[in-house]
Parts: C-alpha cells; structure tokens; sequence
C-alpha cells in the first residue's frame, strides 16, 4: 500500500480554499480512497492566511509534519511562497488565481521563483481576470498531473453535482493547462503557463 | 440532502461538528439550542438546517446561558436535549452549569463545548475539563470524528444512566477536522419520555440540594464504570512503557506510534473520558509498565489526577508529561510536538522528521474587515469627531478588527457585552470621552443589563451599536436583528426601542455608509452628557449574498479611480511628500473637487516656481523641518518675502475658493527656524569659472546663491558697504522687520558667495575690466533713482525725492547718492505724496508715523487700481491717509509760507476728478525710478555702447544677455522686470541659469537641501486649519487618504497608482465618500457575472 499522498490547499480567507480541501476529500472518498481534511487555524478569518492539509489514504489525522507536503495547491502566490518551505524537495506545486493585494508584498515572479526554487516542480495557471475560481482550476491541474491516488475524473464529477456548470468549466482549464503540456509528475524545474 | 443524514454505513466526510449532530440524531435527539462560536459553530448550522426534517425543535438562542436553560427545560420535559457553545460560553453559562449536577436530569442531556487549543480565534484557551470536575459532570473528548459520534450518541444513555448532564468537550482540531464517519441507523423520529415535573428532583432550595450534594459521587461512579465497559477507554499495544493521551493528541500518537513500528514497545491508553477518571484500565496500565507519559493538551488535569491516583493506590511508576518538562504547557499540540515527546520517551526510537528549511520572511496576511464592511464606516465616521481624543472600549465580533490598523479603535476588549461595563467603570475617571461599541448579536447576547446599569449609574458613555443585522464573525448567523427574510419572516427587534426604554437618552439611528450623516450623528452625540446611543445600522454585505437563494448579481457597483482627479502620482514625487494620517482626516469631506494638475496655480503663479503645495502641506502635517528645506530650495531670501512679498500665489489660489494663506504659513517657518540648525545643500563640485554679480538686492543675491550652488565662484559687488540694495537700504523697518534681511543674507553668504562692500562698478572698478577678470558678469543694480517731477516748482524747498527720504529714515544718506538739498517732512506737517506706487505707499505711511498731521497721497491712475495694489493702498487708508487717484501734478507754488500743489485730471484715468489744489508742508515725489547707469562706464572708449530703452533699463534677451558684449548679463529693476522683490528674483535666476549654461553647467536648478530636522513645531489652531484647506491641486500630493484612513482590502497601490480591486469591492462607497478629490466613483453600469459563494466565510 502506497503511503499516503500529503496535500496542502492554502490561499487568502474568501477564496475558497476550505471549499477546495472539501471537495478533494469528498471526490477522493467517492473514488473509494480515504481522505482526511484540515484546517490550520491562525489568521484565517477575514482575509488572513489559510492552509488547509488533506491526506489522501489511510490516516487518522490530517497533520503531518512540515516539510512532507507532496502536492501543494495554491490560489496565491503570497500563500504558496508560504507554504513551499514544508514541501518536499519533489513536491508539486500548482498556483492559480490572486488573493487581495498586501502592501509589502513581493513581486509575483519573485514568490514564484521562491516556490520554484523549493519544489520538485511547478505549475502556474493564468485565469482569467475576473475569475473567483482558483480552485477549481487548481484541482483540475491537479487532477490531470497524474500524482493523485484516485483517477482525477471523480473530482469533476464532484464539481457537476454539486456545483454550477461554471465551477467544472472552471476544472476543464485546469486540467487543459497541464495535459497540454508534459502531464508526467517527474520531477522537473520548470514553469507551465 | 445534508451530508449528516448520509444512510447507515456510507462513508462520509464529516467534520468532527457535523459527526457530533450525526451521533445525537442516532440518538433521537428531541431539542437543540446554541450560540454560534469558533470551534462550535458548525454544530448550530447543521442542526439548523437538518432539525426541521428529524422533527427536532432547535433554537438559536441568544446566549449560552439561555440554551443550556432551555435545553435543561426540554430535559425535564422529556426530550433528549443538547446545548452547543464555544468554551468561552460554558462559562457564560456557569450559573446554571454548576447546579446541573446537583438536580440532574429527566432525558438524556449533553452539552458540546468545542475548546480552542492555541487560541486561535479566542483570548483565552480555558480548559473545560476542570469546570466538569468542579461541577460533578462527566466530560467526553473525542480524537476523531467519528468517535465524536459516537460519543455524542452514547453520552445520551450515560446521561440518563448516571442522572447528570454530560459534558461533550471537542476540541478544534477535531472539531473542524474532515473524517470518514460511517453513521448508524437514525430513529424515526426524537425519543421522547414524560416529563419529570417534580420539585423533589428540580428545586434545589437548600435542604434539598445538600440531599442533592450526598447524591453526586455515587451518579460520578456510575459514569466511571459505564466509561470503563465502554469503547472510548480503548488500550492497543505493549511493552514496559506506557503512554496516556486523551483528546486530538491522541490520534496524533497513535498514527505515530503505527508509523515508527513501536506497538510492540509502547502501550497506548487512549482516554475518551477525563473525567470522572476510568481508574481500573489506568491501574492496570500503570502496574503494567515502567514508565508512563500522559499527552494531553492545556492543563495537566489527567497527569494529576493519574499521579493521585497512583499515590492512592501505592504504585510507584514514573509518570511523565507537563509537569516533569515533557511536553510544553500551553497551546495545541501539532504532529512535531506530539513527534518529538514520543521520541524522547522511546529513547530516540521514534525518530522525528528534521526540521524543514525556515519559512522565509514573508508579509502576514492580517485578518481585516472586509470590502464593503459598514463597521468600517462606523469607525472611520467616530474616528473623524474623536480622532485619538477618545477612549475606545470594544467587544467581540467582526467588529474587534476596528482595533487594526489603520482605524486604530479599541483601547480595551474582556470578552461578550464587556465594552458597555468597562466603559461606564472607567467613565468617571478618564480625561476624555468613553465610547463603547457593540454588535447587534452582541448587544442582545449580554449588551443589555450594562446598559440599564450605566443609566442607572448615571454615567457620562457614548454607545455604538454596530447593527449589520447578522451574527457574522462565526459564519453569518441570524440574529434578532436580521431582516425577516433571513429568518423565515419573523420580525426583527428594535434595538433602538430597547435601548429607549432602558433610559438611553437620546438614541439615534444612521445608515453608517451616509457619510455625512453618519459624521454628523456621532457629532451630535458627542457633545451631550449621560448614556447615549447611536445605532448604526447597514446589512452585512457578505450575509445578504450568503442568505440569497440563489446567486445574483452583485449588488452595488465596485468603485474605480478617476486618474484625472486622483492626487496619487504613479511617478516619483519631486518633493516626496507624504501626508500624515492626521493631516489626511482634516482633508477628509473637503470634497473640494477640482482636475488634478501637473502644475499648481501656486506654483505658477509664483515668479521663482515655490512649491507652495508642498511646503503648505509639510507645515501643515507638523514636517516643519521639511517645509523649511522645500522653501529653502527655491527661496534665497525667504523671510524677506514673508513680509513684503505682493504674493501672487494667493491671488491665483483665492479664484477657486478663500485663499490658503500660503505667506503667513512661510512666515510661520521662517520664525520656527530662527536658532534652528540651516538645511544643508550638498556641496557641487568647484568649476573653477568666476562669476562677478553687481548689486546686492534680490535680484543679485538670488542669482548668486544659484551660480555658487552649482560650483562657481561668486562674488557680489556694491557700492554700499552692506548688501540688501532697496531691502536693507530704502523698504521702512516696519515693513520688513530689522533681522530678516540680515537672516536671509547671512544663508546666501553661507551658501558660497562672497560680498565685496564698498566697490562701485563704473566709478571704483571700470566696467570692462571687471569683464576682463571673470567668466561672466550679471549686473543687478536695480532702479534706484527717483524720477524728477518736470512741473513747474518741482524744484523748490519742500519738495522732496522719496527714496532718498526713505533711505534717510533707514540709515541716513548713501555716500554717492544724491545729497539731499532741502530738509525733509517733519513733525506736524501736512504731507502730499505724489505717486501710486510702492514707494509712495511706503512713504505716505512713513511721514504718517514720523508724525505728519495730514497725508494725502495723489496718484495719475483711478484709486481704486492703484500699482501699488488694493491691500496697500487700505494699509494707507487705514492708518489715516487720504488717498486721491486720476490726477496729474501741474504746478507747485509757494503760498502764504506752505507750498500749494495743483492737479488735473489725468486723461481717462481722470474722468470724473475735478482738478484740485491741496496745500502742505512738504511734498515727496515718488513717480518711479529708474536705473542708475553709471555702472556701465568702462575704460575703453571702444568699449560697446548698452542699449538702453526709453524708460532707462537696459534692453537685453530674455535670459539678460546684453546684445553686443559677451560675458554681461542683466537682471531685476535694471533690466526692466516687473518692480517686485520676487520679480527681482525671478530675473536674477533666469540670468544665473543662463550663465550656468554658458559656462559649461547644465542650466538646471541647484539640488534641494537636506532638512535638519524633525522639529518640534507645529502651527497654530488657526494657520493649521487654513493650511488644511489647501485643494491640493497638483498631482504631485501624493494623497493616500483612502489607503492610510480606511484599510479596505479593496484598496491597494500598484506602481505607485491606487487601485480598486473590482472583484473585492462592494461598492459601499466609503472612499468616495472620504476621498478629497472626488476621484473614487462607482465604475459605469456594465454587466458583471454572478458571484458565486459566499466571501470570507469564517468561523
């Protein structure tokens, strides 16, 4: 039995990335894989920081410890950046989507060379401006990467039932921006856009 | 359907609350009451939406105290009741909790207290487990999801098996934690048995209750036993060490123990009850191994209660944990921790992972309200009246985030409906006004009684209600002030009828997102004594998307900058100005819109280009140093124009509006920085070209500092010995007080130019070899003569120059200068002034303080447009001049021992005069000046002849070159510039920027100086407040009035620009309304997709 896949949705509070956990966990149990989910409980609330740790398999908690992250799905980069530093050295990163500006913050492509510089490879998706769909996106590259223990398809049927059609169209670029590309989750240095 | 009715054995993600609801379902739960807290809250939003199917009767009560009560009540009445709250509620609720155990219950009763390890969204991280002691109940804490539901089912029959409320305490990691739950069968409907209504068993008078008293340790055995025989005191494992955990930590443990290949040498007591203690499986383990760890977060109440226990019975094992320095004290236990203490207690068996890389340093996100918020409003309106001259007293809610930055309010939070008591307590005693704010949900949880108390105490307190009509922090609960459609058409209550007939006088209610409404209600209020109110209410606009049901469009319309109005300069600022918060709320409501402009009318009103926005608004934001130095960079002669300044940047600010008083603030600093140390200008590096300046006024001095600014060498001739030319020599004392010409020269001279005294050019040191000895020569000699009346009698005793007059009263006659042939105007005379101009002001207002019994001044042009201007000619009128205009001299005669002077109607100017004939004593003449050209003699006879025009100045380019002789410049009076001081100033830089070029230099402005400061200076109330009625015309201000007062997330700079992040904004409209320049407007009507989902849902 394989170990279990540690995962890590992060982002900014109202981006949705508990909704995001949620759904993986929900789609990975419907697949028949076991799931658990968390919440990092810190400045989540009102625009503060969130991680949310899932644990694809078998696990009583969603905790591990840092520096253990294999798949780290991101709606910031100010939050990837964050989280990048507890992923493994052949992690996959995967980045969509912008939380609310902070002032100090440092330029995107510089967080994006923090993360880069960590991971064992990274994915950034560009959405479109107005989009408030980072995560399914998110999934969506997730899910057509090849690294989840469960065919990537459960997490759209997810998607269709429970959401509008927006959400799944939403999942279709994700997925379309990283099948496009080398879908192989070998290790590799690079930027998909 | 409601994942938590999921059929019997389907696997289902449920977080630890919802399993909690799954459990006392599959108990036939009858009735359910809750308030809403982080961890808890997802208990009451799941029972809330599921009740109504399982014929549950659920109620969101308004406060802890309350459900516990009522569920007690639905107990007694035969329903299988349970309470949900936060641990801060248990408290709340600790009345009631404590006489639980002594009158026990009918049905089944459980109270869920979620507790917050690690104060995540709490101020403290009570340890619930100790009031379950303290109050005779057993407590249940389960390390999963699903043994929450399980627990939560079973602790029904335990409840009804040992007679006492049961206390169900989850905590966040579990609480929120997503698991697979395999839920069993639900009941067909809530278990219900007759009601219990007997005084014997539910009226605790004191005799009854010490019976009662007798009655809790045989109920606590009974609870020890069934948590014996039960599944959640569960022992895996063996070997000769033992560990104990209880709670999240215990999952942690045990997955780690799996993981490390240690269940052959670690026995693992899993403890789902705490308390009463499950003695004999612990008294088993204990004599069973060698060493025991007991992991358990907060306080060690099992690791005392297992070493009593051990004491009791005589066992002597080791038992390690919290107080042997194991494992730390306070906050939650994360998988490192829980790692590295069963590692050490395995003797580095367990191997611990190693530690990752440092997180970079990276800025936090802090939690804000959000875009849109109306509470943000409301403090931003208070803090405009109160500013920082308020005591702030807060309470829990969304609205606690007032206390971040920028709004800054909230000096003092305790904990729910606090800030009204706290408030009132410290009334009496503070030097400022107390206001306390309050929530809606807030306000009716526990906001009432210390209200009827601080009336009844009769204190001095403004209330603020904070009404968004929902209990938002928790996740967009109703709350008694919601609007009836969030709340199945129940009506709302009125806070402001409550708070009426609790004594609050008076109560008003505002629409906080009304700017001008909101400022003015708290204004109002602010001045008044005893307890007043003011509700502020506006919807939530997160909620009303939540309560929607369906999505739709977005409300309001986002906010967008207008670029032409905004005063945010995306390039960088030449003065680098930066306004202070406070000095931004003065601007606030200024609502003085007007087009941004990349040149101020000040500022190009103004001859030598002041910046006069910005050292205006430097001085007004108490940056005095720095007002200085921008005036400084400019100005040569500051102080000087301070007093005699004509001060066109005022006539062209006054078109829009009243005029800044833009000279009385540079005033201001020229008085602050006396004593003070100068701004230092960077040294240039020496070019080695000298230039010869000739004549020290304005005009020179100005052109001087300049050329030494940018390396040359300079050197200012004069034939006096001391410089100032008409500023030192002819302008009266009282006009430019003794000392500020003497200050200004002193910083000229200081800044590299060298004064040579007492050398006339032409006379002393012949024109051409001052040419010969120099890289380039600016004469700036003025026009110092007066121009001779050509009237008949003009010639006669009595008739005096007024400049040669002016200059005697300052400092006698000049060595050169026309030696006076007749006496002066004395004591007592009557006085006739010939002349408009600023000369003949000066000296009307000369012989009237030398004593004169009458002056009249008679000028060609119409009185009322005198050249010398309106303000001088009412200076004169005031101090007692009579001032004639439109008429010409014609003769002066003798008469009878006094001169009599005639006039006639000065053509046009002169229509409707009559020609007059006024007698005096002495008349001073002070028609203009010209020029004295005796500088230009040269030794050469060749030498080019200067061309003169007809009024005698010289007549040079634009920049002063003098045709027909390389090397001279012209500047000031001499060259024909309008006859000002800064006139003069204006032309002796243009000439000295032009000689810089000509000299090989860039032509461009010498760089600003350093400020010296910070002083301690700020202005007057007075100036301040005018200061702050500066529209701030150009760009360049650097206005962040929307960043620095309001804190909006919608709000951010990009390069430098302000930018409204349209897909965050809820287009409350606050910064339109506080923006001074009318530049954040709703953006034009388009379409815009739905948004989907709720913002910031939280806990």
């Amino acid at each position: 039995m394989s170990p279990p896949l540690h995962v890590v949705v992060v982002g900014a509070g109202g981006q949705g990335v508990l909704t995001t956990a949620r759904v993986l966990g929900d789609a990975a149990l419907a697949a028949g894989c076991p799931a658990v989910v968390g919440q990092v409980h810190g400045m989540a609330q009102r625009g503060g920081s969130v991680q949310s740790p899932v644990v694809l398999g078998a696990a009583r908690t969603p905790w591990f410890p840092p520096g253990t992250t294999d798949l780290l799905l991101a709606l910031d980069p100010l939050e990837a950046a964050r989280a990048a530093h507890a992923c493994t050295p052949t992690a996959l990163a995967i980045v969509a989507g912008r939380g609310p500006r902070l002032p100090g913050t440092p330029p995107e492509e510089d967080l994006l060379a923090a993360v880069r510089a960590r991971v064992g490879r990274l994915v950034v998706v560009d959405l479109p401006p107005r989009a408030r769909l980072a995560g399914p996106v998110v999934l969506g590259a997730a899910a057509a990467a090849g690294v989840l223990p469960f065919p990537g398809e459960a997490i759209r049927s997810e998607m269709v039932a429970s959401f509008p059609a927006a959400m799944a169209e939403a999942f279709d670029l994700g997925w379309r921006a990283v099948a496009r590309g080398d879908a192989a989750p070998a290790p590799q240095v690079g930027v998909d856009r | 359907m409601h994942r938590v009715l999921a059929p019997p054995g389907v696997a289902t993600l449920l977080l630890g609350n919802e399993a909690v609801v799954r459990g006392a379902l599959e108990a036939g739960l009858g009735f359910a009451a809750g308030y809403p807290g982080t961890p808890a809250s997802e208990v009451g939003d799941s029972l809330r939406q599921v009740a109504p199917l399982r014929g549950v009767v659920f109620r969101d009560s308004v406060n802890e105290k309350v459900a516990l009560e009522a569920a007690h009540g639905a107990s007694v009445a035969g329903a299988r009741s349970l309470a949900s709250m936060k641990h801060l509620g248990l408290s709340y609720a600790g009345d009631p909790l404590a006489t639980l155990g002594y009158v026990g219950v009918n049905a089944g009763m459980v109270v869920v207290a979620a507790g917050d390890p690690g104060l995540h969204t709490s101020p403290n991280e009570q340890d619930q487990r100790h009031l379950a002691r303290m109050n005779g109940l057993p407590v249940l804490d389960p390390s999963s999801p699903d043994e929450a539901r399980r627990m939560a089912r079973d602790a029904f029959a335990l409840s009804e098996a040992c007679d006492l409320p049961v206390l169900l305490r989850i905590t966040t990691a579990v609480a929120h934690c997503r698991a697979v739950v395999l839920g069993d069968p639900l009941p067909v409907g809530p278990t219900l048995r007759p009601a219990l209504l007997d005084p014997e068993r539910f009226v605790p008078i004191p005799a009854r209750a010490r019976r009662m008293r007798l009655l809790q340790e045989g109920r606590l055995d009974r609870a020890r036993r069934w948590a014996e025989g039960s599944s959640f005191v569960r022992v895996t494992g063996r070997g000769r060490l033992g560990i104990v955990a209880t709670g999240a930590p215990a999952a942690l443990v045990a997955d780690r123990i799996e993981g490390s290949g240690l269940g052959d040498a670690v026995r693992l007591l899993e403890l789902g009850m705490p308390w009463p203690l499950p003695e004999e499986p612990l008294l088993d383990l204990l004599s069973s191994v060698g060493r025991v760890l007991v992991l358990e977060e907060l306080t060690p109440f099992v690791e005392d209660a297992l070493r009593a226990l051990a004491q009791r019975r005589g066992i002597a094992v080791e038992i390690r944990g919290k107080a042997t320095g194991d494992l730390p004290g306070p906050f939650g236990y994360g998988p490192e921790v829980v790692a590295r203490a069963l590692d050490a207690f395995v003797g580095g068996r367990a191997a611990p992972p190693r530690d990752p890389p440092p997180a970079p340093p990276l800025p936090v996100r802090p939690p804000v309200l959000c875009s849109g918020c109306p509470h943000r409003a409301t403090f931003a309106a208070v803090k405009q009246v109160f500013g920082e001259k308020a005591a702030y007293f807060n309470d829990i809610g969304c609205y606690t985030l007032g206390a971040a930055a920028p709004l800054d309010v909230g000096h003092v939070l305790l904990c729910m409906g606090s800030s009204i008591a706290q408030g009132a307590g410290a009334s009496p005693f503070l030097d400022r006004p107390a206001v306390a704010f309050v929530g809606d949900s807030t306000f009716f949880h526990s906001g009432m009684p210390p209200l009827l108390d601080a009336v009844q105490a009769g204190v001095d307190l403004l209330v603020v209600v904070l009404d968004n009509r929902v209990t938002a922090m928790t996740g967009f609960q109703a709350s008694p002030a919601s609007p009836p459609s969030w709340r199945e058409g129940k009506a709302e209550t009125s806070i402001e009828a409550l708070c009426r007939d609790l004594g609050a006088d008076p109560v008003r209610v505002v629409d906080p997102l009304d700017w001008g409404a909101a400022v003015g209600a708290v204004e109002e209020l602010a001045r008044l004594p005893g307890v007043r109110v003011l509700v502020a209410r506006h919807e939530c606009p997160v909620a009303g998307k939540h309560f929607a049901s369906v999505p739709g469009p977005r409300g309001a319309r986002p906010y967008a900058v207008d670029r032409s109005r905004c005063r945010r300069c995306s390039a960088a600022p030449a003065c680098g100005l930066t306004p202070g918060r406070a000095y931004q709320r003065l601007r606030v409501g200024a609502r003085l819109a007007a087009p941004a402009a990349d040149a101020t009318p000040c500022t190009s009103a103004c001859p030598i280009g002041m910046c006069a926005q910005g050292y205006v608004s430097r001085a007004a934001t108490g940056d005095a140093a720095g007002a200085w130095a921008l005036v400084l960079r400019d100005n040569a002669l500051p102080s000087v124009c301070a007093s005699v300044c004509h001060r066109p940047c005022e006539d062209a600010c006054g078109v829009g509006g009243p005029a800044v008083p833009i000279n009385e603030i540079k005033g201001w600093l020229a008085d602050v920085a006396e004593g003070r140390p100068e701004p230092s200008f960077s040294a240039a590096a020496p070019t080695g070209r000298r230039v010869a300046v000739v004549g020290a006024g304005p005009a020179g001095l100005a052109a001087a500092r300049h050329l030494a600014l940018k390396g040359h060498e300079a050197t200012v001739l004069d034939g006096a010995p001391a410089p100032g030319g008409m500023l030192s020599q002819a302008i009266p004392a009282w006009r430019l007080p003794a000392g500020r010409f003497e200050a200004d020269c002193a910083r000229v001279l200081a800044a590299g130019v060298t004064f040579a005294g007492g050398r006339s050019v032409g006379r002393d040191l012949p024109l051409d070899a001052l040419l010969a000895g120099h890289d380039a020569v600016l004469v700036a000699t003025g026009a110092g003569r007066g121009r001779r009346l050509a009237v008949p009698g003009a010639e006669l005793r009595g008739v005096t120059d007024a400049l040669s007059w002016l200059r005697h009263l300052r400092a006698g006659p000049i060595p050169g200068g026309r030696a006076p042939s007749r006496p002066y105007p004395a004591r007592g005379d009557r006085v006739v002034v010939v002349g408009g101009g600023d000369v003949a002001i000066d000296a009307a207002r000369a012989a009237l303080r030398e004593g004169a019994s009458r002056v009249t001044v008679v000028a060609r042009e119409p009185a009322g447009r005198l050249p010398a201007g309106e303000e001088q000619a009412r200076l004169a009128r005031d101090e007692g001049a009579e001032v004639l205009g439109g008429l010409d001299p014609t003769s002066i005669k003798v008469q009878g021992g006094a001169l009599l002077a005639a006039f006639r109607p000065a053509g046009d100017a002169g229509a409707g005069t009559r020609a007059v004939e006024i007698s005096a004593d002495a008349v001073v003449v002070a028609i203009g000046q010209e020029p004295d050209l005796g500088w230009s003699t040269a030794a050469d006879p060749a030498f080019p002849q200067i061309p003169v025009s007809d009024d005698g100045t010289v007549r040079a380019g634009p920049d002063g070159a003098v045709p027909g002789v390389p090397g001279l410049w012209v500047a000031g009076d001499v060259a024909g510039a309008r006859r000002t001081v800064v006139d003069a100033m204006a032309s002796g830089l243009a000439a000295a920027r032009a000689i810089d070029r000509a000299l090989g230099g860039d032509g461009r402005a010498h760089p600003a100086p350093a400020a010296s400061g910070p002083w301690d200076a700020v202005p007057p109330p007075s100036l301040a407040r005018a200061a702050a009625t500066c529209r701030a015309c150009g760009v360049c201000a650097t206005c962040s009035a929307c960043l620095d007062l309001l804190g909006c997330p919608a709000l951010s700079e990009v390069d430098g620009a302000i930018e409204v992040d349209r897909d965050l904004c809820n287009g409350c409209g606050l910064c339109g309304a506080i923006c001074p320049h009318g530049a954040l407007i709703p953006e034009p009507d388009r379409r815009s997709l739905p948004v989907l989902g709720p913002q910031g849902v939280g806990g």
